[in-house]
């Protein structure tokens, strides 16, 4: 039978995939070179905006921001728990991807132990059982016989007690078996060997009812519907196949949340500042057609927008000083100067402002931005 | 499930019975535990997280403003400091900042700080914002990096936070501020006029 080689294998598969899952969430990798550690210490925390992806995969700016702390501390020579204690003194233990085994966390590192052992237990003791079973012997084979021939001429009456209901199920099994013509000999043995089991039982029973009670005053027990023994397997198969369930769904979690070391994450490295292909992609075509033609302002402008924009006022700086050489007095270069002065927070960013004022036509757009700029530095 | 199919191969004895009510009793503990366990999930909303930080010293807040200037929270002990953590890009932070001009003009005489953190943001989209709003009425700490937001533990716009005059976190809110929420926490840490 296909079936009951195919459970154990999956059972076997299911454990093995539980085992390496948990291998892996318990034994953190050490990752070398402290990129990798900056990587793996941020892939155990959690990011705060997309709360179902790590710091590590994560492409929003709070993650941005979570990464150089990162990348600082543990540049300082702090630990990575150390780096991690940090976090939980912000943002309690929620901001931990892998619960810490202490508090209600143990929990959740025990039960995947328990259920894998409870269910190796289950599926051995089953498999002990199942082996266990007596090989039908010759004997039984021929008593059986004798009961169907006794069926067969309705001699036989097995009672309404518990095993002669037993009985004439294992009957109707090996009728049964033998109108199914895909049935193998084994199979209508094993149905033989029941038959002469059941009736074994029906005889024991009988003996010790008619026996020293005399009669049938007293039933020993009141007859009850075999359904219940029937059911038995069947219950077991289904505990079995849920239990199976579970420990795939365990497995998959735990491969899920366990720390990723060297290996790369799933949506790859992530580029460094700008973070946006998409942005990235046009950061690099303006560059490519500024080293061009350098002497565009209008697409060079756009570059330096584009950087401030991104955070990268030094190299917005350098630009801004080409077109600033070749033409002092450019407003939108003046503005711009201005914006990245304030960014990198340059005392000169309020003369260049007030410069950008006194020669920028009084409709330029960036006017409003450069007097508010000026105005909330006034001391209040 | 396991209890329930090992009594229910125990061999021999009051087999059925003891089987049935041994899965019944399994059945019975598991739905109790999975109530139990999806009620108290259920129960409380996911998007609370408690801050670690209330009752605790402020964490530090010092750098560069948007208007040019420096702000140090270590500087004001001794003022009720409401710290607001906002973008331009934050629909909520636009609704609210009324409220918070409004209590900066009418409580500021009465001891209250209030500084911005203005978070993953451009200095040009921001100031756009202020002029938007009629100008800046308090100072806005740069944090373009949303570093300051982390070191605050917050997990979006707009976030508040009060600081007591002992430097203690002894207020968080997340969301648009409700003008009952500065009467209830804030107004009562300051003094008479």
């Amino acid at each position: 039978m296909s079936r009951r080689r195919a459970l154990p294998a999956l059972v076997a598969l299911t454990l093995a995939v539980a085992a390496v899952g948990l291998w892996r969430a318990a034994t953190a990798a050490s990752p070398v070179g402290h990129e990798a550690r900056v990587e793996a210490t941020a892939a155990t925390l959690r990011c705060p905006v997309c709360q179902g992806l790590s710091v590590a995969d994560s492409p929003s700016k709070m993650a941005q921001g979570m990464r150089s702390i990162v990348a600082e501390q543990l540049a300082a020579g702090r630990t990575p728990d150390q780096v991690r204690d940090w976090f939980v003194g912000r943002y309690g233990q929620w901001v931990l991807l892998s619960p810490s085994p202490s508090g209600l966390g143990w929990l959740v590192w025990l039960l995947p132990v328990v259920a894998v052992t409870a269910c190796a237990a289950a599926a051995v003791h089953l498999a002990g059982r199942r082996r266990g079973r007596p090989a039908v012997s010759p004997e039984d084979v021929l008593t059986a016989e004798k009961v169907l021939a006794a069926h067969e001429s309705r001699e036989l009456a097995p009672g309404d007690t518990r095993a002669g209901e037993r009985l004439e199920s294992a009957i109707a099994l090996v009728e049964a078996v033998r109108h199914d013509r895909m049935a193998s000999p084994a199979s209508h043995t094993l149905a033989l060997g029941r038959v002469a089991e059941a009736a074994r039982a029906v005889e024991a029973e009988r003996r010790t009812v008619d026996g020293p009670s005399h009669g049938r005053s007293r039933p020993a027990r009141s007859p009850r519907p075999a359904t219940t023994l029937r059911r038995v397997p069947l219950r077991l198969r289904w505990a079995g196949l849920t239990s199976v369930f579970l420990l795939a769904l365990v497995g998959l979690l735990a491969a899920n949340v366990a720390p990723r070391g060297e290996g790369a994450s799933p949506t790859g490295t992530l580029p460094g500042q700008e973070d946006v292909p998409a942005a990235s992609g046009e950061l690099d075509r303006l560059r490519a057609e500024v080293s061009q033609d350098p002497g565009d302002t209008r697409t060079r402008l756009a570059l330096i927008g584009r950087l401030l924009r991104a955070g990268h006022p030094e190299e917005a700086r350098a630009h801004l000083a080409d077109v600033l050489d070749a033409s002092p007095g450019n407003p939108d270069a003046l503005l711009l100067l201005g914006i990245a002065q304030v960014q990198q927070a340059d005392p000169g960013a309020r003369s260049t402002l007030r410069r950008f004022l006194s020669v920028a036509p009084p409709d330029h757009p960036g006017v409003p931005i450069a007097e508010g700029l000026l105005g909330q530095g006034e001391p209040r | 499930m396991t209890t329930a199919g090992a009594t229910a191969a125990a061999p021999g004895g009051r087999y059925g019975r003891r089987a049935r009510w041994a899965s019944a009793l399994a059945v019975g503990v598991a739905a109790v535990l999975t109530a139990t366990v999806l009620g108290a999930g259920f129960g409380r909303d996911p998007s609370v997280v408690d801050s670690v930080l209330l009752d605790g010293p402020a964490p530090p807040l010092a750098g560069p403003t948007l208007g040019g200037g420096r702000f140090d929270l270590a500087e004001h002990r001794g003022e009720v400091v409401l710290v607001n953590v906002w973008a331009s890009w934050c629909e909520p932070c636009r609704r609210e900042y009324p409220l918070l001009a409004e209590a900066d003009r009418r409580l500021s005489p009465r001891g209250l700080q209030i500084v911005g953190i203005n978070t993953q943001d451009t200095v040009a989209e921001a100031t756009a914002f202020l002029e938007e709003m009629g100008g800046e009425n308090f100072p806005n700490v740069l944090d373009p990096q949303g570093r300051h937001a982390v070191e605050w533990g917050t997990f979006g716009v707009p976030e508040t936070f009060v600081v007591d005059r002992d430097g203690q976190l002894v207020a968080r809110r997340v969301g648009e501020l409700p003008r009952e929420w500065i009467m209830d926490r804030v107004v009562p840490l300051l003094g008479r006029r």
